[in-house]
């Protein structure tokens, strides 16, 4: 597979008959497939052909786009591996999920900005980021609504610093879906950023997400789905009830 | 299955002249995301949640304790009667992307709200799935309720007239 990656140095026969192979492969393996591999095959598939077409017909010219079908090749082949071990999408992993288009503010914001942004973009939740994109903290609706209460003055007065949550829980865009589910879970959050190793933001998942993602899947995903309720009924169970009132009351 | 067998009685709710920092300090004591407006007849007349308090505490730029819970509620409210079963309110919330709905009498008033997390609740509790509700019922309306959407049009912070979601720059 990797040696069909780049394949720069191979001859136009070699690639040809190297995909040509690849691609049976796959269509035998396929049959043991999900519904989604088996619809993203058939994306590939006719680039596959159309690309074996041009290798024939035009030799050397054809090798670039011979490396993005390969690239589009491994993905497959790493979704369907991923996928066929257990047959549902509780293994998927964040990444295939998550929003890469997220809002963010910074700790020295005012609670008047985030609310804005919040509005604006049509969200309760915004990760706090410092100035590399390393998430601190999260900020949500809620946290303004008590911090207006508990500060009792005018948003545009206080900072996000003064009301973002204490704790953070983030996932990598590696971990499958599962884990996701049982941190949203355990931690009674429905919106979870996404980091790389160096805490950087790349994304956010939320429990909504997961929901649109199994809907689309709904032919495999009843066992899912009974996962996703149990981890709504999870979420939304009362907290232990704060023994103490807020600060400032 | 009724809805008065699994709705939460007893809801503290809060009268329309009250203030949003009384409303806040509801939420902050019962651990809620939203508190059903009353009149003085016990009426259902609203309802007002963490975000529309946040963002009413946005737009108007003062404290909590200086606004009025009308002045950041929605009006128009979906409710339910205490003689529906689960399937008729789950179908209300997918339809109309709520998560909350107040139970209400025949005369109006309030009697108890139940949330698509109670329904959730339901479903993992019962083995048969619920009187009739599937898991994946409950997650299709959990997609619907999530949603991207125009923001509710309660406290008239949105631009009826274009559509777009203006933010207010001065109350």
């Amino acid at each position: 597979m990797s040696s069909s990656r780049f394949p720069k140095r191979n001859s136009p026969g070699s690639v040809l008959a190297e995909l040509s192979q690849l691609r049976d492969e796959l269509r035998v393996k396929l049959h043991l497939a999900g519904l989604e591999v088996r619809a993203q095959w058939e994306s590939v598939e006719p680039k596959l052909l159309g690309l074996e077409r041009s290798i024939e017909q035009q030799g050397e010219g054809a090798f670039e786009a011979a490396g993005e079908l390969a690239v589009e090749l491994v993905k497959t082949f790493r979704d369907f591996s991923v996928r066929s071990q257990d047959g549902g999408p509780s293994k998927a992993p964040v990444h295939d999920i998550m929003r890469v288009r997220v809002h963010s503010c910074s700790p020295t914001d005012t609670l008047h900005r985030a609310a804005q942004i919040m509005w604006e973009k049509d969200c309760g939740c915004l990760p706090v980021i410092d100035d590399v994109r390393r998430v601190r903290a999260v900020i949500t609706d809620r946290d303004i609504c008590m911090a207006a209460l508990t500060q009792g003055v005018a948003l545009a007065e206080t900072s996000v610093s003064s009301a973002m949550s204490r704790s953070l829980s983030v996932c990598s865009p590696d971990d499958p879906l599962a884990a996701v589910e049982d941190l949203m879970r355990d931690q009674q959050i429905r919106r979870v950023p996404v980091v790389d190793a160096n805490g950087v933001l790349i994304g956010m998942i939320s429990l909504g997400d997961i929901a649109r993602y199994l809907r689309a899947r709904s032919t495999q995903a009843s066992a899912s789905a009974a996962q996703l309720v149990e981890t709504l009924a999870g979420i939304s169970e009362p907290r232990a009830r704060a023994s103490v009132p807020p600060p400032g009351l | 299955m009724k809805i008065d067998e699994i709705m939460t009685r007893n809801v503290r709710c809060i009268s329309p002249d009250e203030t949003l920092g009384t409303a806040a300090q509801i939420m902050w004591e019962n651990d809620c995301g939203a508190v059903p407006v009353v009149d003085a007849d016990g009426r259902l007349v609203g309802i007002v949640t963490d975000r529309d308090i946040c963002m009413a505490a946005q737009l108007q730029g003062a404290p909590l304790h200086d606004s009025r819970v009308t002045s950041a509620m929605a009006r128009d409210v979906k409710t339910c009667s205490p003689r529906d079963t689960p399937v008729t309110v789950q179908a209300i919330m997918q339809q109309n992307k709520i998560r909350r709905v107040p139970v209400v009498d025949d005369q109006g008033q309030l009697v108890g709200i139940i949330t698509l997390g109670d329904l959730a609740y339901l479903v993992g509790r019962e083995t048969n799935g619920g009187d009739g509700m599937t898991w994946t019922a409950i997650a299709h309306t959990l997609a619907a309720v999530s949603q991207p959407r125009l923001p509710r049009f309660g406290g008239g912070y949105s631009d009826r007239s274009t559509g777009r979601q203006n933010f207010p720059q001065n109350g």
